[in-house]
């Protein structure tokens, strides 16, 4: 994902901000690392580029 | 009328359904997106999986989110340029008043509780901005082959009318809903007022 999608992106269940925290990138583009809500403290993780902000209930049964 | 032995029949159904269909074509999203009460820069494609319809869509940014990761896997390969977002449409990942524009195209039937989707498409647009809709209508002849069909693969489909879909809008409090065009996939506009 582009840096700049954290413009719009916030935490699905009290839709607070999210801190990033890159792991990889490659040109412009986090390839991996850890999205964490500044309220709640929930972490959504950044993997193959693609941030994953299924609310935690959801991540386990549609992972694919 | 279509029937059983008609090969335009069936050829024309492989291709609305199937393969690549003309619903998602870029003049029918396009006319779509042209009713927005403002400039379309950031659209968000509900459900749109590998970013089949998303890339159809003229807008310098484009998000495709969907809930299968599998799906958005793929997306990098079709279009470098849409930004995949993993995430569930009745609780979205986006914030306030974020987007111009949210389009669900071919998807409204496959999702549970629309009511919910509906609310959360409002809250992130801007005022002025659109939910644009593009669905099978279940009382077009063809459109109930689709829904026989994907009753028989065991889709737990809920189909909505075009008129219907466009009442329900309103009640969820969009200002203003407009039947954009009709037929076997009709696409229904719903505009967030000014007042946000």
């Amino acid at each position: 994902m582009k840096e700049s999608l954290m413009d719009i992106i916030v935490c699905p269940v009290d839709k607070h901000d999210l801190e990033l925290a890159v792991d990889e990138e490659e040109a412009d583009e986090i390839v991996s690392g850890t999205l964490t809500c500044t309220e709640c403290g929930e972490t959504y993780p950044i993997e193959d580029g693609i941030p994953n902000l299924l609310p935690p209930d959801m991540r386990d049964e549609v992972e694919a | 009328m279509f029937g059983p032995g008609d090969v335009r029949f069936f050829d024309r159904l492989a291709r609305l359904y199937g393969l690549g269909m003309p619903a998602a074509d870029r003049g029918r999203l396009a006319a779509g997106l042209a009713r927005a009460n403002r400039p379309v820069e950031r659209v968000v494609d509900l459900a749109g999986g590998t970013g089949r319809a998303t890339t159809e869509i003229d807008a310098p940014e484009r998000v495709v989110l969907d809930a299968a990761p599998g799906m958005l896997r793929r997306v990098g390969e079709r279009d470098g340029d849409l930004a995949p977002v993993t995430g569930d449409a009745r609780r979205l990942p986006l914030a306030d008043a974020s987007v111009d524009a949210v389009t669900l195209v071919d998807a409204l039937h496959h999702l549970p509780n629309q009511r919910a989707v509906a609310e959360e498409v409002r809250r992130v647009l801007r005022p002025g901005g659109a939910f644009v809709v593009v669905d099978f209508d279940p009382t077009h002849p063809l459109g109930r082959l689709v829904v026989l069909a994907e009753s028989l693969v065991g889709f737990d489909s809920i189909f909505t009318g075009p008129d219907d879909l466009a009442r329900f809008l309103s009640r969820v409090g969009f200002a203003e809903t407009t039947v954009v065009d009709r037929g076997f996939a009709y696409t229904v506009v719903g505009l967030k007022g000014d007042e946000g």
